[in-house]
């Protein structure tokens, strides 16, 4: 005791952890509310008539697009947004969005949302690549964008970023990096629909795959600051999360397999608001490692859209699961074409340009036109091309409607809208 | 702006580190250390030198900061000062350890999540406590370390919400495994 009695400036470094301590300690938040803010699904008027609705939201021809996702507005518009260059992980990359008029039925002009540039500069790091994008209105009024960031490496490099707007996207904050990892934080990506908590908090489902594969929560406050991270799966083969919330306390978070066969759809439930997750297995759905969206309807089943196939992404249906997404049932066959293989160019192109005019309009004759004299190493390699439709998002509007986004065949983000009374003849 | 003006500065003494001075005085080493701390944050094209070791790097740790400006400060005057050889010896071990303890795991091994901690203020009182062990047993080094950590995360001083990355980076961690593997085989020569 007499040395620091001699040389009390020895205590220095515990006055400076006793004041840090206190500070540390009055910043620290409420007990967290695990309530989610979940609201039971908007009912469709009785006797609305079916609608099914196809449109293409991109309008670019010569730019590889992908990783849509997709908000509805609190005026009753739609934005929708993707990222698209050049080529997957290309400098030329940016967050495209656009938005959707509901009185002209049309979607707008695409717009950049970020860049690499404007991101590069807001978060004071080089940036090599974009990706992801993910569009929400929080019930606060933020309309939050939320996207991917590679500086070095390929996607497993990836952080995330998060930007908002107050004006229905026309305008947007300047990006700020969320520090999700310990390890020179990287490896952290986005693809799923956020949920709400009551006490104005969000969940980001999020997914890492840096040498693991696994899911998990990520707990942000109303300014997108995290507050904590919770685990939806460990290890190597779980990736892409949706989570679906059937009240404020149970959820089960739907996941992308990219593990050995079989391969099938992953599931995890939560019975406490997403605070714990029980161990992922496999459901009876075929998922041939890639991405599903899934919404919740109001008699408790679960509405999903996905590639139900072992192997290939040409095939997307519209399936339904009353058992927590255990079992699913087809109900419609959104998107499909062969057995996956590869066709000759000239095949190809006679089934695509039937495809394009049937989701763009017969007024799109000049960009199939355009589009089909490039069609290029985003489809065909050599003269054999193929078809794919991943990454679809879906949300339903609070005028009831659903509406799922996905990339088609690597060139064009599609829309689809429908309503209760189409899905209820399925 | 704080955290731009941190990796301005964790540049600068990486960069002060790594060039050799020896034939320089005193003065001229304080000019060098001047000029690379204007240099690192004078942008080319819009990007600086900061933005390109940050982007590689990620934002190092304030214990790796202080490690740092200890190696710097030795660079004017006796290191053992500020940093005994003894002491960062410890400093080496205790950051292999929470290595030990924190990565594996984080990186998806387990369920279990030992990063969550740093959210919590269950990690800030262990801290705290263990800088009172480490002046008790007069590892002033690491204690001044974590301490500074403690400070910088009160206050926020990196864009991080977790206490874990104001402690500990990867870079960190390999220094420390290196340090430990090296006076290992030394001592075994």
């Amino acid at each position: 005791m007499d040395k620091y009695l001699a040389n009390p400036a020895r205590l220095l470094p515990l006055v400076v952890s006793a004041l840090a301590l206190l500070g540390i300690w009055q910043q620290q938040p409420d007990a967290t509310d695990w309530r989610i803010a979940y609201a039971d699904p908007h009912r469709q008027a009785d006797g609305e008539t079916a609608g099914f609705h196809s449109q293409f939201v991109s309008s670019a021809s010569d730019l590889f697009v992908h990783a849509a996702s997709i908000s509805a507005l609190p005026d009753g518009s739609l934005l929708s947004a993707w990222f698209g260059g050049s080529r997957e992980g290309g400098r030329d990359v940016n967050i495209y969005g656009a938005h959707y008029d509901p009185a002209t039925a049309r979607w707008g002009d695409d717009i950049i949302l970020a860049s690499r540039e404007s991101t590069e500069k807001a978060v004071q790091r080089t940036i090599r690549k974009l990706g992801n994008p993910v569009v929400s209105q929080a019930p606060d009024g933020k309309l939050w964008l939320f996207y991917v960031s590679v500086s070095v490496g390929g996607w497993a490099g990836s952080a995330l970023n998060a930007s908002y707007s107050i004006d229905g996207g026309r305008t947007w904050t300047a990006p700020t990096r969320l520090i999700t990892s310990p390890f020179a934080n990287i490896s952290t990506l986005v693809k799923g629909t956020p949920i709400y908590y009551r006490d104005g908090s969000i969940g980001l489902p999020v997914y890492h795959e840096f040498l693991g594969k696994f899911a998990e929560l990520l707990r942000l406050d109303a300014d997108a600051r995290v507050l904590d991270k919770i685990r939806i799966s460990h290890g190597k083969h779980s990736l892409q999360p949706v989570i679906v919330a059937a009240s404020s306390g149970s959820a089960v978070a739907l996941m992308r397999y990219a593990g050995a066969p079989p391969k099938r759809l992953l599931a995890s439930p939560s019975d406490d608001g997403g605070k714990s997750w029980s161990t992922p297995h496999k459901t009876n759905i075929a998922n041939p490692n890639s991405a599903l969206a899934a919404v919740r309807l109001e008699n408790g089943d679960i509405l999903g859209v996905m590639n139900d196939l072992d192997d290939g992404r040409h095939q997307l249906s519209l399936l339904r699961s009353s058992d927590n997404g255990e079992n699913w049932r087809l109900l419609q066959r959104l998107e499909g074409h062969g057995q996956g293989q590869l066709q000759p160019r000239e095949t190809y192109t006679r089934q695509l340009e039937a495809d394009f005019i049937d989701s763009a309009g017969p007024g799109a004759r000049a960009l199939w036109q355009e589009y089909s004299a490039r069609l290029d190493k985003r489809v065909c390699s050599d003269d054999l091309c193929r078809f794919i439709y991943d990454y679809p998002y879906m949300i339903r509007s609070p005028n009831g409607d659903y509406h799922i986004v996905y990339t088609w065949n690597k060139s064009f983000i599609k829309h689809l809208r429908f309503n209760q009374a189409w899905l209820d003849t399925l | 702006m704080h955290s731009q003006l941190y990796a301005g500065l964790f540049c600068t003494l990486l960069l002060f580190l790594l060039l050799p001075v020896g034939r320089l005085g005193p003065a001229a080493r304080a000019a060098l250390l001047a000029a690379l701390g204007l240099a690192v944050l004078v942008p080319i094209e819009g990007v600086n030198l900061t933005m390109r070791i940050r982007a590689i790097s990620g934002d190092l740790s304030v214990f790796s900061v202080y490690w740092l400006a200890c190696a710097s400060a030795g660079r004017f005057t006796a290191i053992s000062r500020l940093a005994p050889p003894r002491q960062t010896r410890t400093a080496a071990l205790t950051i292999a350890i929470a290595a030990l303890f924190l990565y594996p795991a984080t990186l998806g091994l387990s369920q279990w999540d030992p990063y969550r901690l740093g959210y919590d203020f269950y990690l800030p009182m262990f801290c705290a406590a263990l800088v009172g062990v480490m002046i008790w047993t007069g590892q002033r080094f690491t204690a001044m370390a974590v301490s500074l950590c403690l400070a910088a995360y009160a206050v926020r001083l990196l864009e991080s919400e977790n206490l874990w990355d104001y402690l500990l980076d990867p870079w960190l961690a390999g220094y420390a495994f290196y340090r430990l593997v090296k006076n290992r085989t030394r001592g075994t020569a």
